[in-house]
């Protein structure tokens, strides 16, 4: 799966192109493990993510806690199947979803 | 190995006990006859017998028939005891007739002895032509004391007599009686030598059928027990060795590719060697077409590594075929064998194509991929020459005539029950005549493969097509998009879940069967999967959200399932999984 970064100042923008599942997640998550340290916050948009499936959500939530104490993630472009599915699993509470 | 000679020899010597009882009570019985027809004989001639010599002769006559008598009577016939009777008797009767009644049969003692040698044993035989010897000896001299035939003459000692009876009458005797016991024993040597030969040849035999046995029992179960599980492809095969192991196989197999491979084989020759041979390449032809792209690639391969080392230049005729059950592409090779029959609506035709050199006798040969299409409902029947070329009472084959026939007849059964009629027609026809050659069917029904219904590998290639596959029935079906979203997760999870877990301890990943059916309000989804008995129902966690968030367990992926479906259930059937999801809308 493609991905584009954006760096803006100390603000990481991360854009998976395509549904993340357990087939593409790891892709992301190396992605993200790469960029947390250096960035100050991160956003994830999520316009091209379709859906998103339990092995997403992993790598959501592990963004998060990188990011935490930190400026911390911001998800933006949020489509109202992923935000459904965040619903479902209790995850708009935690975090920070525009 | 020693102990089946050991209980061949036993026997051997058991039943060589009884037989030479019988025989010797039969000769006891026979003299007995004798010397009544004598007596009889005598009462009507004008020969004079002392009437105490005629009662002599009449109680061991009443000897002979009373231990003949018994011995008849008994049920244990090779006990031991009996030979000492019989030959004591023998030997008791020669005294009375040698000492008593005529010393001119002094080389009567030599039945005895012949009596002896039925019984295989040289202790006996040696102990008794001694024993035989020295009454000769005892009996001429008590004869000569009634019946002096040296008389004491003036100045003779009573020893004078005796070293003159010896010298007139016992050496000569003995001459002959010992040239006789030499005979007799030299003939039970080699009488001892051929049992054991025989003896040496059962259990060698005995030896080999063990073998012969053992080897056609590994030669079937490498044959494939049950056949690829595929929805759209039913198949069923038999194999009937002419001998106890044959040269005919079939196989049937999955490539990596996903196709079903069919193998119909015949190896020139039967019995042991041949089935040898087959093992061989039967191992080669699988070892080469399951890996492989390419059919004709993988045969010639095989065709070279089968002639390395083939001295003896057997070879064997080979129809093989590589079946796409999702398209009903065969793709098929024939080397030297008798071309399958086509049973298509209706219509009982022949494959016929050239047919390439037969397999495993010459180096670099070229094997062509030939193609043909099947349709839905169409069956394959694959055999060996061993069916045509049956042979009845009269000569003739079974032929291609009568077994199109058969296929046509029972067009409408099952493969098992086709493998059975064609059996039966066969069985009609040849009768009582012997089988000569393997018999080996294979039959192999094909439907057109459910639309709605893919088969994937369960892993990530799998995941994509089967998404797509979604994607693609979920819109031709008017699903509304936030419909197919949700069950795009779901199917998503449900796959994750079969690709991590299901096929975790075998050696390849299997696969997994997707189909997608919907009606007026509800659509149902159902994953089926051959991997370990997997209850993704089974284990409710309590707070998934929570233990993923701390412990990153698992359980949200299903708990997420169970949310987006309305109905979920799970089922395990024989060797599958099935999951089952509903959802309304």
């Amino acid at each position: 799966m493609q991905i584009d970064i954006k760096k803006e100042d100390r603000t990481v923008t991360i854009k998976p192109l395509g549904n993340i599942d357990y087939v593409t997640a790891p892709a992301l998550d190396e992605t993200i493990e790469k960029e947390a340290p250096m960035a100050e916050s991160m956003v994830l948009d999520m316009s091209e993510v379709k859906y998103i499936s339990s092995a997403g959500l992993r790598s959501v939530l592990n963004a998060d806690e990188l990011m935490e104490g930190k400026g911390g993630l911001r998800l933006v472009n949020v489509n109202n199947e992923v935000r459904s599915i965040f619903d479902m699993t209790n995850f708009t509470e935690m975090l920070n979803i525009e | 190995m020693t102990d089946v000679h050991d209980d061949l020899y036993r026997e051997a010597f058991k039943r060589n006990e009884i037989r030479a009882n019988q025989l010797a009570a039969t000769a006891l019985v026979a003299w007995a006859l004798i010397g009544i027809v004598w007596i009889a004989i005598n009462s009507f001639s004008s020969v004079y017998m002392e009437s105490h010599r005629v009662d002599l002769l009449v109680t061991s006559i009443f000897a002979k028939m009373a231990v003949a008598g018994v011995f008849f009577a008994i049920p244990d016939k090779g006990a031991p005891w009996i030979r000492y009777l019989l030959l004591a008797t023998t030997i008791g009767c020669t005294y009375v007739l040698t000492a008593y009644i005529s010393n001119l049969l002094l080389i009567g003692y030599i039945l005895p002895v012949l009596v002896s040698t039925l019984y295989c044993d040289k202790r006996m035989i040696i102990v008794t032509a001694a024993l035989c010897s020295v009454l000769m000896l005892v009996s001429l001299i008590v004869y000569n004391e009634d019946n002096p035939m040296i008389g004491m003459y003036y100045g003779m000692t009573k020893l004078d007599v005796i070293i003159s009876l010896i010298q007139v009458h016992y050496v000569p005797a003995s001459g002959v009686y010992f040239t006789g016991v030499a005979i007799a024993y030299f003939a039970l040597v080699k009488n001892i030598e051929q049992i054991q030969e025989y003896v040496d040849i059962g259990s060698d035999m005995k030896m080999y059928e063990r073998d012969l046995s053992l080897a056609s029992e590994i030669q079937h179960d490498m044959l494939p027990g049950g056949f690829p599980d595929m929805e759209n492809c039913r198949m069923a095969a038999s194999m009937k060795a002419a001998k106890t192991v044959g040269g005919d196989f079939y196989d049937c197999f999955r490539m990596d590719d996903g196709r079903i491979v069919t193998v119909m084989a015949d190896v020139s020759g039967k019995g042991m060697p041949a089935s040898l041979f087959m093992v061989k390449a039967m191992t080669l032809i699988r070892s080469n077409v399951k890996s492989s792209k390419d059919l004709s690639d993988a045969m010639e391969k095989a065709n070279d590594q089968l002639f390395e080392n083939n001295r003896m230049k057997y070879f064997v005729t080979v129809w093989i075929s590589a079946v796409d059950p999702r398209t009903g592409t065969v793709e098929y090779v024939n080397a030297g064998h008798n071309p399958p029959f086509r049973i298509s609506r209706g219509n009982v035709s022949k494959v016929t194509s050239k047919p390439d050199f037969v397999f495993g006798r010459k180096k670099n040969m070229v094997f062509h991929t030939r193609s043909l299409e099947l349709e839905d409902g169409d069956r394959m029947f694959m055999f060996t020459d061993g069916v045509t070329e049956a042979v009845g009472p009269d000569g003739s084959m079974f032929g291609e005539e009568r077994l199109e026939k058969a296929l046509s007849e029972s067009e409408t059964r099952s493969p098992e029950e086709v493998l059975t009629y064609v059996s039966e027609k066969m069985g009609e026809f040849v009768k009582d005549m012997p089988q000569s050659d393997d018999i080996t069917m294979m039959v192999m029904d094909y439907s057109a493969p459910d639309p709605t219904a893919i088969r994937v590998k369960a892993d990530k290639e799998g995941h994509g097509r089967m998404m797509e596959h979604l994607s693609k029935t979920l819109s031709e079906m008017e699903c509304p998009p936030s419909v197919t979203s949700s069950l795009e997760v779901a199917c998503s999870e449900i796959f994750s879940n079969i690709d991590m877990y299901a096929y975790k301890d075998m050696d390849t990943k299997g696969d997994v069967e997707f189909d997608i059916a919907m009606s007026d309000d509800h659509i149902t989804i159902t994953f089926t999967d051959w991997g370990v008995p997997f209850d993704p129902l089974g284990h409710e966690d309590p707070d998934p959200v929570d233990n993923f968030r701390k412990h990153r367990k698992g359980g949200l992926g299903i708990m997420m399932v169970k949310k987006i479906a309305d109905c979920v259930t799970y089922e395990r059937d024989g060797e599958r999984n099935i999951l089952k999801i509903t959802k309304e809308i």
